[in-house]
């Protein structure tokens, strides 16, 4: 495992405990405000000293406390971006970007003209940081992080406090990142769309401890974290794959097997979609329904089935390796007869998936 | 109309006196206003408190104090003399020191202030870069708080020029030894008769004072222009 860590932290009434490992490409560290994540980042970073555990990056130990190792912050080889990008406002872009090779780490990972060229940076590199846009200021620091040397990346909410289109505009370069350096990156975020977009493992983090980790799709459809979290609207998180545009706007997708139909996508062939399907879109059926206005119709099987308190309950199916959690009444639940293993009809008006709800 | 010895005397002491004195001063209250703003140690209150001494005494019982410690047979002056032979009571080199205690609360106060509204964040960024604690302090820290080291600078050289009370307790008030302008001016005034000499003195003592302003304001907002030129 390129990251490995395995820490415990008490800061008077907060006890961070926590164990995890990642990998190339990016995991997520996700939670509420008030989660740890924050202090998770310190803690990694050298700049609070964990009580005790260990840190490793790619098999360096850069912290253990029974030995007492504890590497300084600048020679940690950690490249950060910052929520509020922390440029230096008295240098020009190029002498930002060529901070670290001439006051602090040397060596390149990709050189100097690359990172200007993939970040876009080539029309703003003489101008001072006070004259760039909220978007230009993040590239400049994704590329200043990147041009440090890193052996590893830490993202800290980096899109936080940028608007929509902000956000737009700087989370391809993301993605850009993701898939063409082969570097371990954490990202820190609240925010479940970023999450879901960008990152392939997650860490679920509240009041300092691991609720869940693993794949990110599966964790953050499972019912435990999204109640655990308060997250607003019970939702399953699936991946598709774009196979058609239909001259009526519809796309086809490919899921699972079958077929999903939404309103048009501005998405290329062959492209994979996250999606975002709330839990009381789903209808069931037991039997396969015949001349119905809902477009998708996914054949599952019960895998789990989780009683409300009130009249509610939250039944999880499985369509392929994807599960899809519906939430129905009790009393459907019982006139239908639904039974672990049971064979059902997932369907699902078309319309109902909001665009902002698909996560390209 | 042209000026005395003596006056021109008192004119280029003063100068000297406060170039040296802010020259003396500025390293060591750049390092103590940075401490004071940025690192949390015992006596740190101490220090603030002994810093601002000169402050709050009377001019008057600083040069006394000066004078205790630094003649000949004072527990600083002795050692000096001894050694180094070197005396600074009755020096124009006193005239310096005290001239640079007076000033250097106010600097610190000065420079303390632009350190404060430094962001330890962008500190903290360098460090992630790879860079050490000196380096970031070269590169980041003292480049933002360049204007206030020049109005730190010239607070202090003002201070110095008409720093009056300590000056002539210490090192008195010897005409082309250690008389600079405010004492040159108290001289004139004890005397009848030199009511021109006084006002011409005191009209250079504003001059000196206003071009000296003028060059760091002049000086700070090139600095902050260069900041923000694209």
């Amino acid at each position: 495992m390129s990251i490995s860590v395995n820490i415990d932290k008490i800061i008077g009434e907060f006890y961070l405990k926590t164990k995890f490992n990642a990998d190339i490409g990016i995991t997520a560290i996700f939670g509420p405000s008030g989660a740890g994540k924050s202090t998770l980042v310190n803690l990694i970073a050298g700049l609070v000293k964990p009580d005790t555990g260990y840190i490793k990056i790619l098999n360096e130990v850069i912290f253990e406390s029974q030995q007492k190792i504890n590497v300084p912050v600048n020679k940690r080889g950690i490249g950060f971006v910052f929520q509020d990008a922390r440029l230096f406002p008295h240098m020009k872009v190029v002498s930002n970007l060529k901070y670290s090779n001439r006051f602090g780490r040397k060596g390149h990972l990709r050189s100097f003209t690359e990172i200007v060229e993939v970040l876009n940076l080539g029309h703003i590199l003489h101008r001072l940081p006070g004259n760039l846009s909220g978007g230009e200021k993040q590239r400049v620091a994704i590329g200043r992080a990147l041009l440090s040397n890193p052996k590893i990346l830490i993202l800290d909410e980096p899109l936080t406090g940028l608007d929509e289109g902000l956000k737009a505009e700087v989370i391809p370069y993301l993605e850009f990142l993701r898939d063409n350096f082969k570097i371990p990156i954490l990202y820190i975020s609240h925010s479940q769309s970023e999450v879901v977009r960008l990152s392939d493992r997650i860490v679920v983090l509240e009041k300092g401890r691991i609720l869940e980790q693993g794949k990110t799709l599966q964790i953050l459809s499972s019912f435990s974290v999204a109640k655990k979290l308060g997250l607003r609207d019970l939702s399953s998180f699936v991946e598709a794959k774009v196979s058609k545009h239909a001259p009526d706007g519809i796309t086809e997708l490919d899921f699972a097997g079958s077929k999903l139909f939404l309103p048009k996508l501005d998405t290329p062939l062959g492209r994979n979609v996250r999606l975002r399907i709330l839990a009381k879109d789903i209808t069931l059926a037991i039997d396969k329904p015949q001349k119905i206005s809902a477009l998708n119709i996914l054949k599952g099987e019960v895998v789990e089935i989780i009683l409300g308190s009130g009249p509610g309950a939250i039944i999880g199916i499985k369509v392929g390796k994807h599960k899809l959690i519906t939430r129905i009444t009790q009393r459907s639940l019982n006139a239908m007869d639904l039974k672990h293993g049971k064979t059902c009809f997932a369907f699902l008006k078309s319309v109902s998936v909001a665009a902002a709800d698909i996560i390209i | 109309m042209e000026l005395s010895p003596q006056e021109i005397d008192a004119i280029f002491l003063s100068i000297k006196v406060s170039i040296w004195s802010v020259v003396f001063s500025l390293l060591p209250a750049i390092y103590i206003a940075y401490i004071l703003s940025r690192k949390k140690f015992w006596g740190r209150q101490a220090l603030n408190v002994l810093v601002h001494i000169p402050l709050i005494l009377p001019p008057v019982v600083t040069g006394y104090l000066l004078l205790i410690l630094f003649s000949r047979t004072g527990l600083i002056g002795r050692f000096l003399d001894t050694y180094f032979g070197i005396t600074v009571a009755f020096h124009w080199f006193g005239a310096v020191l005290a001239a640079a205690i007076m000033s250097f609360p106010l600097m610190v106060r000065a420079f303390r202030l632009g350190f404060e509204n430094v962001d330890p964040k962008l500190e903290v960024a360098a460090y992630s870069l790879g860079a050490n604690r000196f380096i970031i302090f070269l590169t980041i820290t003292l480049p933002l708080v360049i204007s206030a080291l020049i109005t730190g600078a010239v607070l202090g050289f003002a201070k110095s020029m008409g720093e009056f009370g300590a000056t002539i307790t210490f090192v008195s008030n010897i005409p082309g030894k250690t008389q600079t302008i405010p004492s040159a001016i108290f001289e004139f005034l004890q005397l009848p008769g030199n009511n021109f000499m006084t006002i011409r003195l005191v009209c250079l003592s504003l001059l000196i004072s206003i071009v000296a302003l003028y060059i760091s304001e002049v000086l700070a907002s090139r600095l902050s222009q260069r900041e923000q030129r694209e």
